[in-house]
Formats: C-alpha cells, structure tokens, sequence
C-alpha cells in the first residue's frame, strides 16, 4: 500500500514539473524620497496612469484638514506610473514606468497670501511640459486631494 | 517476456481490489451559469472541481485510480461547484476571476490530466468567453458612493489587533517604501503596497525568493466615482494585508506568514488558524514562480 503511494507520488512528482518562468525584476519603477508619507493614490483609466500623492509634513497636515488652509512650506510630490495589466492576475492593473514626477510647494508673501510653485520632470530630472497649461490649477488640483483613510 | 508479463499480473492483478471507489457524492446546490460558461467548465473542470465526476475507464485501474482518486478529493475541498453555497457571494465571485486566472496561467485543467484528457482543454477562444462573463460579475466596476468615514485619530486602539495565526498588526510601515500600487477592478478596489529594507532591497538586487524578515503591507480602498477628466480616487478603508517571510515559523504556508485585518477597528479576518491555507492556497497557484507574490515591479 505505501510503495503504491510512493510510487503515484513520484510519477506526479515527475508530471508536474512544468517550466519556470522566473521574473525580471524592475526596481527602476520604485520611486522614493525620504520623509515622504503618502497622502492618497489616484487611478486614471482615460489616460491609462496611476499616481500616489506624497508629502512632507505639513503637505500632510493639510490633506487632513477638510477645509485646506494652505500655509508656507508644504512639499507635495505627485508621482505618476504607466498601468500595466498585473502579470498573473487577470483582473488587477497595476504600476509600470514611472512616466512623470510633479512637485508642488507653498510660499507666502509678506501680505500672507499662499501661491502655489509647480514644477514637472521625468525621474531623471528632465522637464515635462506640465499635464495642464494652467499650472496653478494643476498646482491645486494636486495640493487639494484630501487624505486617503488610513487606519 | 513471460516473466515480466508474469511479474507485472501479480503486481497489477492485486492494486484492482485496493484501487479507491470513484464515486460522486450529491449534488447540493450546483453553481448556475450561463450555459456556454457551463459547457465549458462541465468539460474541462468538473471531473475534479463537481459531485458529477465521469472518469473513464483508464482512470479506474490502479495506479492512475489513486492519483485521479487523490486529485478529485483535494479539488473538491478547495472549489466544488455542485456545492456552490457554501461559498459566500463575494468569495464565488473571487472564485470565478481564480478559475479564469488558473486557465489562462495553464494551471488548470491539471496539466497532468490534460496529457491524458486532451479534450479537456480550453481553447483561447473559450477562454475568451469566460473572461467576458467574469466582467459581468457585480464585484466589476464596483464603486464606494458612501460618505467616507474617518478613525478617530484621538482615540487609541485598546489592544494591538492580532491574527489568528499570532502576526500582530503594526503601523510602522506608513515610512516604508512603495514597491506597488494596483487597481483591482475585479472587485472594485484599489491598493498601495509597501516593502519594508530587506523587500526593498532584494529588489533592488533582483534576487528571489525573497530573504527572512522581507515584509509585505497592502492597503485596500474602495474606488470611488470617475470624475470627468477620469481621476478615480480612494473611498472607504477596506482592510490592510500582510506577509512576513520567515521560512521556518511559517513553514506549512511556504515561509509566508498572512495576515489580514478588516475596517477601521482592524478586526482579525478569519475563523481559525487554517484562514492562512486559503491565502497561499491562491497565491501558490499563481505565483510560485515569483516566490508567491504577485505585487513585484517587473520588466
Ligand atoms: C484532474 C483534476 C482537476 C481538474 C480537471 C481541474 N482541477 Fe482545479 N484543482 C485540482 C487540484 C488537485 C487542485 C489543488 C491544487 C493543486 O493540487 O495544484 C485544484 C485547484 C484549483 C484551484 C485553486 C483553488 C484554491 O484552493 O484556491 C482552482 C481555481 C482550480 N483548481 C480551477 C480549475 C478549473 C477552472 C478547472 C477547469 C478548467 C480545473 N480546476 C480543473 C484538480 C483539478
Ligand atoms: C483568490 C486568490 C487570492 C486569495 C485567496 C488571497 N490572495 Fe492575496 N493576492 C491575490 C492577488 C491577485 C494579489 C495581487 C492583486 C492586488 O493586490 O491588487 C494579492 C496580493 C496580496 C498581497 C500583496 C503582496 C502580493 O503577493 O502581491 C498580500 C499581502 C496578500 N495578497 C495577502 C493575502 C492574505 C492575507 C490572504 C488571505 C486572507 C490572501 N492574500 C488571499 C490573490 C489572492
């Protein structure tokens, strides 16, 4: 009875060995600056790009205020990758290539009022025409997602 | 020749009266579908995954009896799809996007049994019907249209919420790197992974499997409306997951330990210790290649 059973275990063993297809890693599509949290992450299947929002400290502490009062000194950094299906899974989307880096800080002027400095670049620091050519109403658009819940 | 013919009867002749009945249990309550989904899973599933196995007469002769015997059970405990009900409506529909996902991988109809069951194939074109039914499924296009309820950040959880299996759940990886970010449309949920160091850096060094200590947090939103200009942005909190990669405490579930916490209060999903065998139950299927995790940046 045992040497049956070892013996369908092993022809088993020997059928179900298929092909390994190992993955190649890409850790070029990992972005990262320290002290950044995450405030919120955005899909948008139109353009076919997922995004995170991160942020310094006071970034942050604005996000989580519901009525956005913007000070001096805030450091947003939206991040925007190419979706890709997810290799394995039929049903998810996930991250590709970073495909542009925008940055947005807050400074204020002797009178007190906040304005908004955009700036766009690739990963490489090369600079992007700006996805809006109103850039303070990009600037907005970024500084303004509320905080995503976290527990 | 006389001899070996000889020696294989006394072999053979005796594994008959041990070989395992291949009966079917009843039907309980049988999955419903659309009829050309069910042609198609009848075929090429339901000789393991259902109550109404027909094995053909070389599947009753030992050895293959005990195989195809070993093969039924175990399909059986994990999908049955004569009893269908057991299964709560969100899990049947996770189950459907699985089986979709198990053909279009190769990894079902068990490839041992397709070299003896060719007709048991699915072809692309079938393929392509399942995959048309599964974005039918309610679970698709999903979207959170209820007000969006905040933790009261002032007051602190009583306990560190635990898993079943002993994994405590840990908020430090808020300052973790991302290694992933996904919009899971099959059920209408959208994530943000993070890696602890050593995650981070066997990427980094392409090197799998991943080492001991290498943790995994995924963070689960619903996805709310579209707004006009496409930007889908995250409702309610969901859940958080976990994977701890320590090869021997964790042993029976591949050197992964699971954990999942569901809500803002973290509650500790599942009912006994055996919730971690579904998790890898999944993920072994789908992603031994790349060390049981799906969520790695790839070429
Ligand atoms: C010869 C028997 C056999 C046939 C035919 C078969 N399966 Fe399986 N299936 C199994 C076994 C055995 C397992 C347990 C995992 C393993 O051994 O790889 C399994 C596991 C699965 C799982 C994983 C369930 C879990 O635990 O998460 C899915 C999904 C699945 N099968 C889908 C299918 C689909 C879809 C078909 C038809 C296209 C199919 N199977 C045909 C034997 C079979
Ligand atoms: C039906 C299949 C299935 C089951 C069951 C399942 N997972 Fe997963 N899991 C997936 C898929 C698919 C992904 C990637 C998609 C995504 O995260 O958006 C994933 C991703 C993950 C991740 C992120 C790391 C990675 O592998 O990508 C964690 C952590 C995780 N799952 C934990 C769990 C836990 C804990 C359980 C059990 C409570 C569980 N999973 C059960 C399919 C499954």
């Amino acid at each position: 009875m045992k040497i049956i059973f070892f013996a369908v275990i092993i022809s088993m063993f020997f059928s179900a060995c298929s092909e390994k297809k190992a993955p190649v890693l890409a850790p070029e599509y990992l972005f990262h600056e320290e002290g950044q949290k995450v405030i919120t992450s955005l899909i948008n299947d139109k353009i076919g790009t997922i995004s995170i929002i991160y942020g310094n400290e006071g970034a942050f502490r604005s996000a989580l205020d519901p009525v956005k009062n913007h000070v001096s000194g805030e450091r947003y950094i939206m991040v925007t990758w190419k979706q890709k299906p997810m290799p394995h899974w039929y049903g998810t989307d996930m991250n590709g290539p970073i495909i542009s880096v925008e940055t947005v800080i807050t400074r204020s002027d002797q009178a007190g009022r906040v304005s908004f400095d955009y700036s766009s670049a690739l990963c490489n620091g090369k600079l992007l025409d700006s996805k809006d050519k109103d850039h303070n109403h990009r600037a907005r658009f970024i500084a303004d997602q509320p905080a995503a819940v976290f527990p | 020749m006389i001899v070996i013919i000889g020696v294989a009867m006394i072999i053979f002749v005796p594994l008959q009266f041990s070989s395992p009945d291949l009966g079917n249990p009843a039907t309980k309550k049988e999955i419903s579908l659309p009829t050309e989904v069910k042609a198609i899973l009848e075929r090429a599933c339901y000789d393991c995954h259902s109550n109404r196995s027909q094995p053909e007469w070389f599947d009753r002769i030992a050895p293959v009896s005990y195989m195809v015997g070993h093969d039924i059970k175990e399909a059986r405990s994990r999908l049955n799809l004569s009893e269908w009900d057991r299964n709560p409506p969100a899990v049947q529909q996770l189950l459907l996007w699985e089986m979709v996902n198990a053909i279009e991988e190769k990894k079902m109809p068990l490839p041992r049994y397709l070299t003896i069951h060719p007709n048991a194939a699915v072809s692309p074109a079938e393929l392509a019907v399942l995959k048309q039914y599964v974005n039918t499924l309610p679970g698709r296009n999903m979207t959170d249209t209820s007000p969006i309820v905040r933790s009261d950040s002032n007051k602190r959880m009583p306990l560190v919420p635990v898993a079943l299996n002993g994994i405590h759940y840990f908020s430090d990886f808020k300052t973790w790197r991302i290694i992933s970010t996904t919009d899971k449309y099959d059920g209408g949920s959208m994530r943000v992974v993070y890696g602890n160091d050593l995650m981070v850096q066997a990427i980094k060094s392409k090197k799998l499997p991943f080492p001991d200590g290498a943790k995994i947090v995924k963070v689960v939103w619903g996805k709310q409306h579209e707004d006009k200009d496409g930007n889908i942005l995250p409702g309610n909190f969901q859940n958080v997951q976990i994977m701890i990669k320590d090869r021997k405490k964790y042993r029976s579930t591949e050197g992964w330990g699971f954990a999942k916490f569901d809500g803002l209060k973290l509650k500790p999903f599942g009912k006994s210790v055996a919730f971690a065998t579904t998790c890898i139950n999944c993920h072994r299927l789908l992603v031994s290649e790349s060390d049981f995790v799906f969520n790695i940046p790839t070429k």
